[in-house]
């Protein structure tokens, strides 16, 4: 535990002069926070360009190479007082019982132990990233064309650690979890000018967006998504792009949420002449896309005949009504979240246009790819349909406070 | 604003609090948590019980650049690849050969790229005299290329 929190500190230090250049808004807390994110995403890039230039991974170059990429981009903070309420206290509650949750053992889901952790480990003892393993037929199911940001997170802690060791893996998404949050009760404190009703929305979002899929890519790219889309609708594209773009570096939906964002931009009369100031989003995931095609890593997606595949699936459509039986969010969620459209529908329908675009093309994204799917389609929709849909309510349930929460704090009402 | 719409708001708050609130987490704090630990080791193999103790033995008994084959009952490919998964990630760095193309029925072809078979609820004999028994656990067999 103590090498995993020594990695989380030294990259999180390392994160923190970049995360000073793309928000010089920036609280301390918030600071902090983003210096995770961007700390992980700068980690991943290293171990890659590491891999690059054929340099085995050892514990020294990695700290020197980090130190040399995160150091130059430090500058003095203007040091903000972040104004705490008593409900965040809860919300400490809900976060220690998260951290003692991911602890408690090794990831066990079976996407780690397939994907995540099985790429981490290989990697780990290779010392580099294993563009044969990732080519080889054999091991399908590691998703080798997948982003690495994850896999390499781990292996950022197996080098702390001197050796694999996934017993403390689950640090990992504590840290994203707690960064995001972090970020989320600022921003929610300037946007609600009320640190009560930030207090509120951060504790009650809390659990929902600390994913319990332990081990896997789920919960870092629910944290820079949801981060990435709040920033963007409060004007913040900077800040929005470079997350997006470590979005993109965790899970091939990330890159789906990239374009989700920028269409959603363009539909967006305030936000459409920034589209262009999205090129961190396309710059920070590049060396992994052209990676990607030139040792061929194949996207399994991409395999066969694509027109085959949906005629195929169309002889049997009504498994597509799984996509509405299988209940990824409970029903008191979904029910608040309707109220909170529905009594604020005039604000969402001139001010959040750009998250109901962006949330809405990304679910398009995710039923076109059971449309295209070479897997079975009703295994596909049964294993992954309650994560995917998770990637984007913590967004949704983040508005719908935002959107309500000042009519709930009114005291004096007609009756 | 209307009371109406106030008291609807707030109810909605509540609604979106209480939707998300995990009590999992708070179980933490007592001694859920290590009967919750315990269940976690064990979670990614509930199918195949023993089968980690089995691979990690495996592990103990071979090289890191060793090429094993994992043969495990395989009533169809899903099955097959239930146990292959998890005994690659177990036994990583080694390489290890899937026995199951895919077909209708196990595949033995690739047999010829391993040095050593993991064998669990297989019979160990039927890969011949080309290979040894080196160790086993009453579950499952290490054997390794003899010629």
């Amino acid at each position: 535990v103590i090498a995993a929190l020594t990695a989380i500190v030294f990259v999180t230090a390392c994160g923190a002069g970049l995360a000073l250049r793309v928000d010089r808004n920036a609280d301390p807390a918030r600071w902090i926070g983003e210096s995770f994110l961007i700390g992980f995403g700068l980690s991943a890039l290293v171990l890659l360009g590491l891999t690059f230039a054929r340099v085995h991974w050892t514990l020294g170059w990695f700290v020197i190479v980090m130190i040399l990429a995160g150091l130059p981009w430090f500058k003095r903070l203007h040091v903000r007082t972040t104004p705490l309420h008593w409900i965040d206290a809860l919300t400490l509650v809900t976060v220690i019982g998260y951290v003692l949750f991911v602890t408690a053992a090794a990831p066990a889901e079976a996407d780690f132990v397939s994907d995540w952790g099985l790429k981490a480990k290989v990697f780990a003892h290779t010392q580099g990233v294993d563009w044969g393993f990732l080519r080889n037929g054999w091991y399908w199911f590691a998703l080798g064309d997948y982003p690495p940001l994850v896999p390499l997170s781990f292996d950022t802690i197996a080098l702390f650690s001197g050796g694999w060791d996934d017993r403390w893996l689950g640090m990992i998404n504590a840290g994203f979890g707690i960064a995001a949050l972090l970020v989320i009760r600022s921003l929610a404190a300037e946007q609600l000018h009320s640190k009560a009703a930030a207090a509120f929305e951060a504790f009650a979002i809390a659990c929902i967006l600390l994913t319990p899929w332990l081990g896997t890519g789920d919960g870092p790219l629910v944290a820079y998504m949801t981060v990435a889309a709040l920033f963007i609708r409060r004007g913040f594209i900077t800040p929005g792009a470079v997350f997006l773009g470590l979005g993109a570096l965790t899970k091939n939906e990330g890159i789906s949420f990239v374009v989700a964002a920028g269409m959603a931009m363009l539909l967006d009369e305030r936000l459409r002449k920034y589209v262009w100031r999205l090129w961190p989003a396309v710059l920070i995931p590049a060396p992994w896309l052209a990676a990607r095609a030139i040792f061929r890593l194949k996207t399994y997606l991409a395999t066969g005949s694509v027109f085959d595949r949906i005629a195929a699936h169309m002889h049997d459509p009504q498994t597509y009504a799984m996509l509405l039986q299988i209940q990824s969010v409970g029903p008191l969620l979904t029910t608040g979240v309707l109220i909170a459209i529905v009594l604020a529908w005039p604000q969402w329908r001139t001010k959040e246009r750009f998250v109901i675009a962006a949330i809405a093309l990304q679910i398009a994204f995710y039923v076109a790819a059971y449309v295209v799917t070479p897997l079975d389609v009703a295994f596909h929709i049964k294993w992954s349909w309650e994560r995917l849909v998770w990637h984007v309510t913590p967004l949704l349930a983040i508005v719908s406070l935002e959107a309500i929460l000042p009519m709930a704090a009114i005291r004096r009402y007609n009756v | 604003m209307a009371r109406w719409k106030v008291y609807l708001a707030r109810i909605a708050c509540v609604l979106i609090l209480a939707g998300g609130f995990k009590p999992l987490y708070l179980q933490m704090f007592t001694g859920a948590r290590t009967s919750w630990a315990a269940a976690l080791v064990e979670r990614p193999y509930q199918k195949m019980p023993v089968y980690r103790a089995f691979m990690n033995g495996v592990a103990e008994r071979t090289p890191p650049d060793a090429r094993i084959a994992i043969a495990v009952p395989a009533e169809d490919p899903g099955a097959y690849t239930y146990g292959f998964l998890r005994g690659t990630y177990l036994l990583a760095p080694r390489i290890t050969v899937p026995l199951f193309s895919g077909g209708e029925s196990p595949t033995l072809q690739n047999i010829r790229y391993a040095e050593y078979v993991a064998a669990w609820h297989v019979n160990p004999h039927s890969f011949g005299p080309h290979f040894e028994r080196v160790w086993s656990d009453g579950d499952g067999t290490l054997l390794r290329r003899v010629r």
